[in-house]
């Protein structure tokens, strides 16, 4: 008895999802539990595991299309059993592809079948290249994801690929790691080069479109403003080099300024309650636990892993937590629920020379924080130790702090601004528990 | 019916021991085949010969060295009585490299193209279209060697032996069909199946002589058969011989036999063909008793050894496995 | 009609037909060698020479001993031959129509393909199996069928389809001297199409394709009357700018995969057509072979073009749609360009 797998639902407001990649090619073995495809929700790229134990029949919803929730996507069962779904569902084909609707005719199988006066039917909703097409991509690192395929049904076949050599595709860098494709023969449907594979364009234009929403609601539909401070960062920087010192002789790494932040921006939180809320329609909620989410840019927008519980993470837990999640954030391997749940949200862009900025609400969440740079600068100094005024050159870095006037007024939001300021200055609170 | 009238030349005394001693050896070799498949040793299965050993024999001191046999499934007695190594079949039986076939033909496929032995078959009347091919290729080049067909009664209804027994006739090819009645093809007693109480009759049909002789008796076998390969090698044609006799054992191992009575067994026991021959040369004084004796120890350590032999030679390599599909 | 029937015979050739080619081949090898024997219904007395005129004459040269007719008993032919083969003689043996030989199956599947590979390469079954086959004259379901894969996948037999004259001669020579069992599969259509024909000794080997026309853009492998067709459908195609590579395998079995491995990676597409019915057909087998050796040099799925899985019909326009053709090829190659 053959198994539908259906594109799950693996998030509330999830209506339909995008597949990144088949884990598995038509007519392979897979085992239930293995993973199986790999899809795109409105949060996050999610690993999905095999519903059934048998072969992989067919695949209904090919890499790069967007298909709503339920939907027959694939076929498990034994090896020759008849597929009875095997009208594919309509789905949105990928973008940047000519579409082909499934002709109503073709023969169960979607294989090409000739008959004596030699006609030819296709049948499915597959992207289609070519063998000789994909080789002849790689030799030249062409991205495919970017070609519109000549062939019958829209396949990209070779003459394609010799068009964007021709143009000199074979280009940048980034485009050679995107067209890393399958040389091995046997794998036939097996993108499985990706995540650098062919659908990523397409991941891209989905994700932009899920930010660029997200954001527009942002922004029209809260009461945000922006604080800016600055903190001094020379105990910071002395910590930092202190306990990073010690975490490389464990084997770990140096902690980075967002770990700092993040550390400290989850023990204002613990003081500053009112921060860690949510508006809801019966007026201002506040959240139980701590849940931070960090900002990480990909090339195809960005995506916000957060660490559970940053309260109660130590500095090592934190750094060591959000190199995991950024690392996997940028190969589109994050599950959804390391992207859901945040209460609060740090944003770096200290890294491009950026002093202060206004972060936009990631909703949600009553605010974000900034963090820019840390530059040496001269500071008046002296005034606080009661001594003379003078000048010194001291590291500093900007904070920015958007915050939900709906949820929070601006004394208590500056209070808890001043807080993660205080900390920064005096990192001994971040060892602290 | 006509039937076969030459007599084929008078046996000396030797030959007559040497006759009696290969019939020992069959029995010995099947005896041990037996054991060895119950041993597990074996594969496969194997089809004995016991009880039968006059035919293969009498028809087989007919033959010249030239001469061609087709065999059957039950092909060990015919294989040895035409010249067969014992310790080459017993390495096949054991899918050795030594064996005849490499240990790629087990017992049902052993041959020896060299000695005249074009294989036993494992299709049921397979050797009759091959042995008359053999017939037709030794008229074609002038030759006057014989093609002796073995085949058992189950055989006579297979479509093959019509139209192969049609095209020997009408060509005059020089092969002796030789139908081993043992009584049963399977389960299926050959009156079950057969239209004609003696099969002999059916050479009727297509123009050439037939005739029954007891197949138990291996003289009767050696002069029956021997009439017809003189008429073969005189250019006359082919003939049919049938062979009543009696496998004293199953179809194969593992055969139910519940079909025959124990009586019926125990009555064609009685008719031994070893004892029989043995009996005849001691009263013609040919041998004695203890010289009988002695040869069945010898066949019996000849065959000892052709067991040691088997068990000695190694398994085949697997890289012979895809070897010798095509020349 | 075909192209090769205009052509003029190049110096060392006479233009024959298929049917003659065969007959001279037949001819040649029995003068050389007194083993060759021929045998079959119809042979000899019919017209002088079997119902297609193969073994014309043959009979007056070499006697009604070695140009042997047989009683209507395909099983016995076979066997026979078998039996001859294993006893020193090297046998021609015909059946009328290939549709017969599923009478022999016996003595040619159990016998002859495995005799030597039983008997642990101590013998060798040196026959011939000669048949025509195929479909267009109205000859009905049981007169009709390509039945080449049933011997194809048979490991120990040899299996040959030539479509030209040349090629009928020079692979019958190779069949007969060959030590193994050879089914050797002409076909109906073919038997009066003209080409020059090697005079003499000419032997063609088996297991070497040949590549009857060269073409950048698609690689079509043809059996027999395919092989007519694809060069007709080339010719049409070049027209059009688009380049057929047409390979005649000659023989089945051995297979020359190289030949068309080498095809396919210049042109990324393949067309493999047959009269024979296309399920389980050769055509299977190639494009498999193909794909397994050289999945990466494909730029589209590749073609078959085969007979239809249906009884081959009486009617003349039922029979011609059960059939690949020109226009099937044509468009099929269009597609695959488009």
């Amino acid at each position: 008895m053959a198994t539908e797998v259906v594109l799950p639902k693996l998030g509330l407001t999830q209506d339909e999802g995008t597949i990144v990649r088949w884990v598995k090619a038509e007519g392979s073995r897979v085992n239930k539990g293995e993973p199986l495809f790999e899809v795109l929700t409105d949060k996050a790229t999610i690993e999905v595991e095999a519903p059934a134990s048998g072969v992989l029949l067919r695949i209904l919803v090919p890499e790069g299309a967007t298909a709503p929730v339920a939907t027959p996507i694939a076929v498990i069962g034994e090896p020759g059993e008849h597929v009875t779904s095997a009208a594919p569902h309509p789905v949105a084909a990928p973008a940047s592809r000519s579409q082909h609707p499934p002709s109503a005719g073709a023969p169960a199988g979607g294989a090409i079948r000739t008959g004596a006066a030699g006609s030819i039917a296709i049948g499915d909703g597959r992207v289609r290249v070519s063998p000789r097409a994909r080789t002849l991509a790689a030799a030249h690192g062409i991205d495919l994801g970017a070609l519109r395929g000549s062939g019958p049904d829209g396949r990209i076949v070779e003459r394609d690929v010799q068009r964007a050599v021709e143009a000199g595709g074979t280009g940048r860098a980034a485009a050679a790691r995107h067209a890393t494709v399958p040389g091995a023969v046997g794998a036939p449907a097996a993108p499985a080069a990706a995540p650098g594979g062919p659908a990523r364009p397409v991941i891209s234009a989905r994700l932009r479109a899920i930010i660029a929403r997200r954001m527009t609601e942002s922004l029209q539909g809260t009461a945000q403003l922006t604080l800016t401070t600055e903190a001094d960062m020379a105990e910071a920087a002395k910590l930092r080099d202190q306990v990073g010192a010690e975490l490389e002789r464990r084997g770990g790494d140096r902690p980075t300024y967002t770990d700092l932040v993040v550390r400290a921006a989850a023990l204002a939180l613990r003081d500053h309650p009112r921060l860690n809320a949510r508006w809801a329609d019966d007026g201002v909620r506040l959240l139980p636990d701590i849940h931070v989410g960090v900002a990480v840019a990909l090339d195809e927008g960005l995506v916000v892993p957060v660490i559970r519980h940053a309260d109660r993470a130590t500095l090592a837990q934190i750094s060591a937590a959000l190199r995991d999640l950024s690392e996997r954030a940028r190969t589109l391997r994050l599950k959804p629920d390391e992207m859901d749940g945040g209460t609060f949200t740090v944003t770096n862009l200290g890294m491009y020379d950026v002093d202060a900025f206004t972060p936009i609400l990631n909703p949600p969440e009553a605010a974000i924080l900034g963090v820019g740079r840390v530059h040496r600068r001269p500071v008046a100094a002296g005034e606080a130790s009661g001594g003379e005024d003078r000048v010194e050159v001291r590291p500093v870095m900007a904070l920015s702090l958007t915050f939900d006037h709906r949820v929070v007024d601006g004394a208590p939001a500056a209070q808890f601004l001043q807080r993660i300021k205080h900390v920064l200055e005096h990192p001994y609170l971040l060892l602290l528990p | 019916m006509s039937a076969v009238t030459a007599s084929p030349p008078e046996l000396s005394p030797a030959r007559l021991v040497d006759m009696l001693r290969m019939m020992m050896r069959i029995r010995e070799f099947d005896q041990r085949a037996l054991e060895l498949y119950r041993e597990g040793v074996m594969r496969g299965t194997t089809h004995p010969y016991i009880g039968m050993e006059a035919v293969a024999v009498g028809a087989c001191a007919t033959l010249r060295p030239g001469d061609r046999i087709t065999s059957t499934h039950r092909g060990h007695g015919h294989c040895l009585a035409k010249g067969g190594d014992p310790r080459l079949m017993m390495a096949e039986l054991l899918g050795r490299a030594a064996g005849y076939c490499k240990g790629k033909g087990g017992s049902m496929h052993i041959a020896d193209v060299d000695a005249g032995i074009l294989g036993a078959n494992g299709i049921v009347g397979g050797g009759i279209g091959l042995a008359t091919g053999a017939a037709l290729a030794s008229k074609l080049a002038g030759r006057d060697e014989v093609a002796v067909c073995f085949f058992g009664d189950g055989a006579l209804n297979q479509g093959i032996f019509h139209e192969a027994a049609n095209l020997a006739a009408i060509w005059r090819l020089p092969v002796i069909y030789v139908c081993e009645n043992n009584q049963y093809a399977m389960s299926a007693r050959a009156d079950r199946f057969t239209s004609v109480p003696d099969p002999a009759v059916r050479a009727d049909a297509y123009g050439f002589p037939g005739g029954s002789c007891d197949g138990m008796d291996a003289l009767a076998v050696y002069s029956a058969v021997g009439a017809a390969v003189a008429r073969a090698r005189a250019g006359e044609g082919p003939s049919l011989v049938v062979c009543v006799t009696y496998r004293y054992l199953g179809h194969h191992v593992g055969d139910p036999l519940n079909y025959r009575d124990k009586a019926e067994v125990e009555a064609w026991r009685a008719k031994d063909p070893i004892e029989r021959l043995r009996a005849a040369l001691i009263e013609r004084r040919a041998l004695t008793a203890a010289d009988a004796d002695a040869a069945r120890a010898d066949v019996e350590r000849e065959i000892a050894d052709a067991v040691a032999f088997a068990k000695a030679s190694p398994e085949p390599d697997l890289a012979t496995l895809t070897e010798d599909v095509y020349a | 009609m075909s192209a090769v029937e205009t052509q003029q015979a190049p110096a060392g050739t006479r233009v024959l037909t298929y049917a003659e080619a065969l007959n001279e081949a037949l001819r040649e090898e029995m003068r050389r060698d007194p083993r060759v024997f021929v045998m079959g219904e119809d042979v000899a007395v019919w017209g002088g020479g079997g119902v297609f005129g193969v073994t014309k004459g043959l009979v007056e040269e070499f006697g009604p001993e070695r140009i042997r007719d047989t009683p209507i008993s395909e099983e016995a032919i076979a066997a026979l031959a078998v039996g001859a083969a294993m006893a020193g003689a090297r046998p021609v043996a015909e059946f009328m129509y290939a549709d017969f030989m599923t009478l022999a199956m016996e003595p040619i599947v159990n016998q002859a393909a495995k005799i030597r590979y039983m008997f642990g390469g101590k013998a060798r079954v040196p026959a011939v199996f000669r048949a025509q086959e195929g479909a267009g004259r109205g000859n009905a379901a049981q007169h009709s069928q390509s039945l080449e894969a049933w011997f194809c996948h048979i490991p120990g037999l040899k299996v040959v389809t030539p479509s030209t004259p040349a090629d009928a001669k020079g692979l019958l020579i190779s069949a007969i001297r060959d030590d193994n069992p050879v089914v050797f599969l002409e076909h109906k259509m073919l038997y009066n199409t003209k080409g020059p024909v090697p005079a003499g000794d000419h032997t063609v080997p088996l297991g070497v394709a040949e590549r009857k026309r060269d073409g950048r853009h698609i690689t079509v492998v043809g059996v027999h009357t395919m092989v007519l067709k694809a060069l007709q459908a080339a010719d049409r195609l070049a027209a059009e700018g688009i380049e057929l590579e047409v390979i005649d395998p000659r023989t089945l079995v051995p297979f020359d995969l190289d030949m068309v491995v080498a095809s396919v990676r210049k042109t990324g597409r393949l067309i493999v057509t047959h009269e024979a019915y296309e399920r389980c057909g050769v055509g299977a087998e190639v494009i498999a072979q193909v794909v397994a050796t050289a999945f990466d040099a494909l730029d589209a799925p590749p073609v078959r073009l085969c007979g239809a899985n249906v009884p081959v019909p009486y009617s003349g326009a039922l029979e011609a749609a059960a059939l690949p053709q020109v226009d099937g090829i044509v468009a099929a190659a269009r597609q695959l360009m488009a």
